[in-house]
């Protein structure tokens, strides 16, 4: 939730820049590289988890399933909210 | 197409670098995942509070945005639970993975530590899954399912880890709605899994 107090205290900071047009391409390249960074980060913790590694093969189709399951079910039932409150 | 091979090239690096042991030390020993989110999370709030259009949509539905992380909790939990039964697994264990919402770090917890912990790592590579399929995906689900799909797909994570790439293919405008259906969803994961199991 600390993640939240960054959030808001960076949407202060940038609602007192929101004049400095010139800032928003550099911020939102910024964006992408730290989308890069933290992908590395989240590889680097996955093979290094040696019990994720070794069932891999076992329990990853498992989880798979339950991943498009998940997925396709919350896409369905949000499409409806999203036709009738959002979609111009 | 191009951007998402490059942020899965990132991925792929970090499994090898860490698989075969190329992995800087000092990236062992500190966790600096945990700051790197930070600063993104300020960049993205900087970037959000630059945007000056984003609040309006708040104005404009209140029903259906409370109604947004409702029907993605809903679908996830009820369509993770159907797709288990159908290959001949628990109605029950699924929709408690379901329930993980993208949170893989606390879901996964959770669920080893009160259920059973092979479960857990299901729970663990389900969720980091999802939240990969999002960030890869998003600019795709946009164009084949509308605006609110990446959302939906990221559960959770769209408050934090998924959020640019919502701002980004979305708009800006769905940014305040990815935030909010996020911080619900995130506050039930913990609620959830255990009135589940």
């Amino acid at each position: 939730m600390e993640t939240l107090l960054f959030l808001g205290g960076g949407i202060l900071l940038g609602f007192l820049l929101r004049k400095k047009n010139n800032m928003r391409a550099a911020v939102d390249k910024s964006i992408t590289v730290m989308i890069w960074v933290l992908l590395l980060f989240l590889g680097i913790s996955i093979g290094a988890n040696q019990q994720v590694i070794d069932n891999i093969h076992v329990i990853g189709g498992k989880a798979l399933v339950l991943t498009i399951g998940g997925i396709a079910g919350s896409i369905v039932c949000s499409y409806f909210v999203y036709r009738k409150y959002f979609k111009a | 197409m191009k951007g998402t091979l490059i942020t899965l090239l990132f991925f792929v690096s970090g499994c090898l670098l860490s698989v075969y042991g190329y992995t800087p030390q000092f990236l062992v020993e500190n966790d600096l995942s945990t700051y790197a989110l930070y600063a993104l999370m300020t960049l993205v709030g900087v970037s959000l509070g630059m945007d000056e259009s984003s609040i309006n949509i708040l104005k404009k539905a209140n029903l259906g945005l409370v109604l947004v992380p409702i029907s993605i909790g809903v679908g996830s939990i009820v369509g993770s639970g159907i797709a288990y039964w159908m290959i001949a697994e628990s109605f029950t264990e699924g929709m408690a993975v379901g329930a993980g919402f993208g949170y893989y770090s606390l879901s996964s917890i959770i669920i080893s530590s009160t259920y059973d912990s092979i479960l857990g790592v299901i729970a663990l590579l389900s969720n980091i899954s999802r939240e990969l399929f999002s960030l890869l995906m998003a600019p795709i689900l946009v164009k084949l399912f509308g605006k609110m799909a990446p959302i939906a797909s990221s559960g959770a994570t769209s408050m934090d880890t998924t959020l640019p790439v919502i701002t980004r293919f979305s708009g800006k405008e769905y940014a305040l709605i990815a935030l909010f259906s996020g911080i619900v969803l995130t506050i039930l994961v913990p609620l959830l899994i255990p009135l589940i199991l």
